[in-house]
């Protein structure tokens, strides 16, 4: 056992695998050459025919083996039917042991994949994003061995990497054509992009397009060329159209919750970090949303224009830009119609790559470009630790998004957060689970007070006389804890196996998971 | 001490409430308390304590009291079985 | 004499939990947590306590803290007092059906024995009385006088259009009448006058428009029926920059006249008389209160009372 850098023990090896613990958010330099596939060869003739009728016969072309490891995006969301009719195919052809490597996994996948699992078919998640019944089960210790939690940067390092070695790439493309050249922005299951498949298909020893839209060639816009693709598969459905933009997208009502977002505009607004040509990014819960659009009539009022922002795009943001209040828009993933529309139509609205966004292994990336980032947290501790995996019964139930990334990147980091949720404090004296590492975070927002990160005291002369509540993050603490009636945290009762290993964005482990009791 | 007459269930199950049945129980078999519900795993500890005591400020000493928790406070538990007692104990007779 | 801000009031129901744990955050001047109208019969036992419990460890932020209680005449009214008085938190009593004096002084004579019996120091707990029926608005200064505990006089308006057979119109003029003879009555009294809910909680235009008109008759708040109405009445009930000038312009007269040993004040043509300086000087408070102006900005006179 060994301390991290964020004080939690990190075993040296588990289950033969070798550990290299937290070391800081900027410390970690990474050794290696990127992972890459075999060549290809497109030469003679016999190798411009890719086109498959169903999944099925593109998997026996590829050679779908035991064993393998197979991946998928989840820009199809709660309406994706890729995965399951992949997954369906491979128990029927009696495939077993395969790892599977989504960006993500959603509701109306796991019936499936949990079948998948008992029939031994898919032994391992090579993560990613673990949430609902799979993260259950993974804190069930499902798996015979630990599962790795990462952010959306943090898988694209892996890949690169060859941490995680990708025998087959499945993209689901709403349009592609015969050679596979493909986008996600047209076709009956249009999902916006699909550049959480990009790293994939660089990376992955075999690729398969598979689209129910197949259009004439050259298909255009391309987010995947032909250079990296296998086998078209042709398919009756990908994806259910009415819920591929599907999940929590509602602004929130409640007061509380609007007054936090309210905070954090001005927070951000007076400790100079919104201004005219600035850049924001904020994550699509419900008060992130209320942010976005709070900003938007800030920007009106002062009259600026912000020069960029990311997203998980939705309405909110499209809406700045149409304003006129935003210059330019970079898409990794819409969460909306309106984000479907807007990256068709607008002229200013780009599809960016989560390689782009967030991999540190790079020479650039996004994240290192913004001015301010609003996130938010299921518990946050006195040092300012973040935890956005776990609740404090210890189960695996969120992912980790981008949290890492931005926090890591951005100039200003907030956090907003309810101080309680229910009779639960959120704000702790120790994290459940350490996701993102106080030292990238600079300020909380709650209902009850605005609290800055020490290490930012350069703040705090600028929001002294702004009419915000700043209270010390210990008696935000005190408060909650007396709210709740308990003098101390209850720490987690869990078991001795660890089943889920906390990445960083750099690979090393920030915290583990063991299994409940 | 006070003797319950009749098995009483109050609260609610919205976010914040509990839904809490207090039972008479054989003079002498003292105060049985099983708790479910959300809060379960994190706050047994403190809702059975905060039960016990309003039962002994009120003098009830054989009882048995099931509860299933929607992460109340410690005021809302103090309540329910305040008002249970009361009922069970005919004193929720409204006095002119 | 040190001004209460009651520009809002938020009620909370008392058998609802989740609200009673949420209130400190709603930013209201004070919540008012109700036995009465918001429970139903059945429930009035459970709310008693839920409240009571709550008054006892539980945060309500800057809020005054205030429970409306049952009728001293409802089989429920007496009890609902010897739950929560004991509390020692209870700052105001809202009293529901104020028709006359008597029933003013019949909760003085309560509260009394009530604040003795469990060491509370005497005449520690306020009442506002509800003016909520005809005989009540027409005996509204003797309610308003009836006892030094009554702080303000509060109208509700439903009940009234109910008690004497009118209707509820857009426009509200049934109650315009009402209205204004509260406020007089109050005003009379010395005692602030609170104007009833408007119910309408998705029209915050509507509702902000009708706070000001409240404001003109002399209001000096308004309650609040969805934490979403609190911060729009603030603003309605909220002194504008302009106002908060004259004011401040009005004491440096004041002040300026002082200086010369001359006994007119006067700002520009206009002659500074009593009503004018009254008026001043409770802008400014309000002003202070709500933090419109900053302390250091504020005359001696006026920062000396805060």
């Amino acid at each position: 056992m060994v301390k991290n850098a964020v004080g939690r023990d990190i075993p040296v090896q588990v289950k033969g695998m070798k550990l290299t613990p937290f070391q800081g958010a900027f410390a970690y330099r990474p050794t290696g050459r990127k992972a890459a596939p075999s060549l290809g060869y497109v030469a003679s003739p016999d190798s411009r025919n890719k086109v498959v009728k169903g999944i099925e016969a593109a998997m026996k072309t590829v050679g779908l083996q035991d064993g393998m490891t197979i991946s998928f995006h989840h820009h199809f969301r709660d309406g994706d039917r890729l995965m399951n009719q992949v997954l369906e195919a491979a128990m029927r052809m009696g495939i077993k042991n395969l790892t599977l490597a989504p960006s993500s996994t959603f509701p109306c996948q796991e019936e499936t994949l949990l079948r998948a699992i008992g029939k031994g078919t898919v032994t391992y998640i090579e993560g990613g994003s673990y949430r609902g019944e799979i993260g259950k089960a993974v804190s069930n210790k499902i798996f015979d061995r630990p599962v790795r939690v990462r952010s959306h940067g943090g898988r694209v390092r892996a890949i690169e990497a060859g941490d995680i070695t990708i025998d087959v790439a499945f993209v689901g493309a709403p349009s592609a054509d015969h050679a596979g050249n493909c986008n996600g922005m047209y076709g009956p299951s249009a999902c916006g992009c699909i550049q959480y498949s990009v790293p994939d298909s660089r990376c992955a020893e075999k690729v398969v397009v598979a689209t129910d839209n197949l259009v004439d060639y050259p298909c255009q816009p391309i987010e995947i060329s032909e250079q990296y693709v296998d086998v078209v598969a042709i398919m009756d459905s990908i994806g259910d159209p009415a819920r591929i933009v599907s999940g929590t997208l509602s602004i929130t009502r409640s007061p509380t919750r609007l007054k936090i977002a309210r905070d954090a505009v001005k927070l951000a607004h007076v400790t100079g970090h919104i201004y005219d040509g600035s850049s924001f990014q904020a994550g699509a819960g419900g008060i992130s949303l209320a942010f976005t659009k709070f900003l938007g009539e800030l920007l009106e009022r002062e009259g600026y224009v912000a020069s960029w922002s990311m997203g998980g795009t939705t309405q909110y943001i499209v809406d700045i830009l149409h304003r006129g209040r935003l210059k330019k828009l970079l898409t990794g993933q819409a969460f909306d119609l309106a984000a479907v529309e807007s990256l068709r139509n607008d002229r200013e609205h780009y599809v960016a790559g989560v390689d782009h966004y967030a991999n540190v292994h790079g020479k650039g990336c996004l994240v290192n470009n913004l001015d301010v980032v609003v996130l938010g947290a299921t518990e946050i501790d006195v040092n300012f630790n973040v935890n956005t995996v776990t609740f404090s019964n210890n189960v695996l139930a969120q992912p980790i998004g981008g949290h890492q990334d931005t926090a890591a990147g951005a100039r200003f980091t907030i956090i907003t957060a309810p101080m309680m949720r229910g009779r639960l404090p959120v704000v702790i004296d120790e994290v459940t689970t350490v996701t993102t590492p106080g030292e990238t975070v600079d300020a909380l927002v709650t209902g009850y007070g605005i609290a800055i990160n020490p290490r930012r005291d350069d703040l705090l002369d600028m929001v002294k006389d702004s009419g915000l509540n700043i209270v010390d993050i210990e008696d935000l603490k005190n408060l909650a804890y007396k709210k709740a009636g308990i003098r101390e945290q209850k720490k987690p009762r869990w078991g001795d196996d660890i089943v889920a290993l906390i990445e960083y964005r750099d690979g090393t482990i920030i915290d583990v998971l063991h299994e409940v009791v | 001490m006070t003797k319950l007459q009749k098995e009483v269930t109050t609260g609610t199950d919205s976010k914040e409430d509990l839904l809490l049945t207090l039972k008479p129980a054989p003079q002498g078999s003292g105060i049985s308390v099983s708790i479910s519900g959300k809060g379960a795993v994190q706050f047994s500890e403190e809702i059975e304590a905060t039960v016990r005591q309003v039962l002994e400020e009120m003098g009830v000493t054989d009882a048995s009291v099931e509860i299933v928790d929607y992460w109340a406070f410690d005021f809302t538990i103090r309540a329910r079985t305040k008002a249970a007692v009361l009922h069970a104990t005919g004193q929720d007779e409204v006095v002119t | 004499m040190a001004y209460t801000l009651r520009r809002s009031r938020i009620y909370v129901p008392g058998n609802n939990p989740r609200m009673l744990s949420t209130c400190d955050l709603f930013g209201a001047d004070a919540v008012t947590l109700d036995i009465e109208d918001a429970v139903a019969p059945e429930q009035k036992l459970s709310a008693r306590w839920l409240i009571a419990e709550a008054l006892r460890d539980q945060p309500f932020g800057n809020s005054e803290v205030t429970v409306r209680i049952n009728a001293l005449s409802t089989p429920w009214g007496h009890q609902d007092l010897e739950a929560v008085i004991p509390t020692g938190r209870v700052e105001v009593i809202y009293l529901p059906k104020a028709e006359s004096a008597r029933d003013v002084q019949e909760l003085d004579r309560v509260l009394t024995g009530l604040e003795e019996e469990h060491g509370l120091e005497s005449g520690q707990t306020k009442i506002i009385p509800l003016v909520e029926s005809a005989r009540g608005i027409l005996f509204a200064h003797d309610i308003a006088t009836a006892s030094h505990r009554v702080v303000a006089l509060s109208f509700g308006g439903e009940d009234y259009t109910r008690d004497v057979g009118g209707e509820k119109t857009d426009t509200e003029e049934e109650l315009a009448w009402p209205r204004s003879a509260l406020v007089a009555a109050a005003k009379a009294a010395g005692v602030q006058a609170l104007d009833t809910v408007y119910s309408n909680v998705d029209d915050l235009d509507g509702l902000y428009r009708q706070a000001v008109k409240m404001r003109q008759l002399g209001f000096d708040g308004k309650a609040a029926v969805h934490p979403n109405q609190v911060e729009v009445i603030h603003r309605a009930f909220s002194p504008s920059p302009e106002e908060i000038d004259y004011a401040l312009q009005v004491m440096q007269a004041i002040e300026e006249a002082e200086v010369r040993g001359s006994g007119v004040v006067s700002l520009g043509r206009k002659m500074i008389d009593k009503p004018v300086v009254a008026r001043a000087e409770r802008t400014l408070m309000i002003a202070a209160l709500s933090g419109l102006i900053a302390r250091d900005n504020l005359p001696e006179s006026i920062r000396e009372v805060l």
